[in-house]
């Protein structure tokens, strides 16, 4: 049994390498690993959705996972507890509500979990007070994401996430994570062999994923990404999506995006979305009792 | 004219393909034998555009848009679905009119296909 020393793992990008470290170290082989939490200082939400998704992918690999509770500090053991990690890897203590929105992890897909799961537990709490048809594009639009990775990324182990509340800043954020082949693997695949090249840089295939019009999900019937689509809504929201996949990161603000690559490397996609919980940032449109979308 | 409630067939949350797959198989067969189908969303609330994939795009394969402004008409759409629905609609208007961005898609499929 080997011995993880989870690190402290906050927004900062050397900690995000870290946290795609644990991935490389621990996700691609059959393993048997415990994970000790004495170094850790602080674990953000995107870092909890990432190790629920580890451990099952290890667990998918025929490894195990034993976790040492007792190593938690007391502000993590109480994230671990308050979203529902520490209940769902067999841990002490149950959750119970706060600021934290719960761990989700989802082994198929499940459209109408997923809808409750964002409606109650993260939309719907009040943190944003919004119309109802607005809650319901937003809920659509982060469906986008949760279905993309159940039809498009090829995730063995499902769709993980996790969210948080931070009254100060007034953000609510939520990340999702999948350990299918990635962003930049699709694009390359869709451009095929002939313009591998053109194509090298993870980056470039992230700006593409995100241009509008453009999808890689393929069969007999069109796709649609909806990654513009997210993208579009983030941008009227002042809110922000950040994504990591492969080896390339993009960060989008309504008054930059940023692609770039990294040192880091990870097989298959995180996003977070940060949304402004002040509603006068957002922009309805309205119900249409005829609509002629041909 | 048919009238379909689209709660009724698939639930208030409209996300998945197999969900939009089910949608279809209800009304393709009237549209083709010239019948106008209604689809009433009345009730829906949740739309991805996964879901209008099935549901209406791939009707682009077989029809044109102004054949469909007549044969399939909406009502009572909600405002989270208009934006899903027209961009579900471009996509596949390019799907089936452009061979070589179909061929590429198609090529993703089978790879895919050979992961999973």
């Amino acid at each position: 049994m080997e011995i993880c020393h989870v690190p402290t793992l906050s927004a900062r990008s050397a900690d995000c390498g870290r946290l795609f470290d644990l991935w490389r170290r621990y996700g691609r082989e059959k393993i048997h690993v415990t994970f000790d939490f004495s170094q850790c200082h602080f674990l953000r939400p995107q870092a909890v959705a990432f190790l629920g998704g580890l451990v099952r992918l290890i667990e998918y690999r025929g490894g195990s996972v034993c976790f040492l509770w007792a190593t938690l500090k007391p502000a993590i053991w109480a994230c671990l507890a308050q979203n529902g990690f520490m209940q769902t890897f067999g841990g002490p203590q149950g959750p119970w509500t706060g600021t934290a929105v719960p761990y989700l992890e989802h082994r198929r897909a499940d459209a109408v979990a997923f809808d409750h799961y964002a409606r109650s537990h993260w939309l719907g709490r009040g943190w944003v007070k919004a119309h109802p048809e607005l809650m319901s594009e937003v809920v659509g639009t982060v469906g986008e994401i949760y279905v993309n990775a159940f039809e498009h990324a090829g995730s063995v182990v499902g769709v993980h996430g996790c969210g948080q509340f931070f009254p100060s800043l007034s953000i609510l954020s939520l990340t999702l994570v999948d350990f299918g082949v990635g962003i930049p693997a699709k694009v390359r695949r869709f451009h095929g062999p002939a313009s591998s090249e053109h194509w090298r840089d993870g980056d470039r295939c992230l700006e593409w994923a995100f241009a509008r019009g453009n999808s890689t999900r393929g069969g007999s019937v069109s796709g649609g990404l909806g990654l513009d689509t997210l993208r579009d809504f983030v941008f009227a929201s002042q809110g922000s999506l950040e994504i990591h996949s492969h080896e390339s990161r993009a960060i989008m603000r309504k008054d930059r995006t940023k692609y770039a690559i990294c040192d880091d490397y990870f097989e298959g996609t995180m996003i977070t979305i940060r949304l402004r919980s002040s509603p006068a940032y957002y922009q309805l449109g309205s119900a249409r009792a005829t609509f002629h979308p041909f | 004219m048919t009238v379909l409630s689209v709660k009724t067939i698939v639930g208030e949350v409209c996300m998945t393909r197999e969900d939009g797959q089910k949608l279809h198989a209800h009304y393709r067969g009237l549209l083709d034998a010239g019948e106008t189908v209604k689809l009433d969303f009345t009730g829906t609330t949740t739309f991805v555009s996964a879901f209008f994939n099935t549901a209406v795009g791939q009707l682009l394969g077989a029809y044109s848009r102004d054949q469909l402004k007549t044969k399939l008409l909406f009502a009572n759409v909600p405002a989270a679905a208009t934006r899903p629905l027209q961009r579900s609609i471009e996509q596949a208007e390019r799907f089936y009119s452009d061979p070589k961005y179909r061929a590429a898609l198609d090529r993703v499929q089978s790879e895919h296909s050979e992961l999973v």
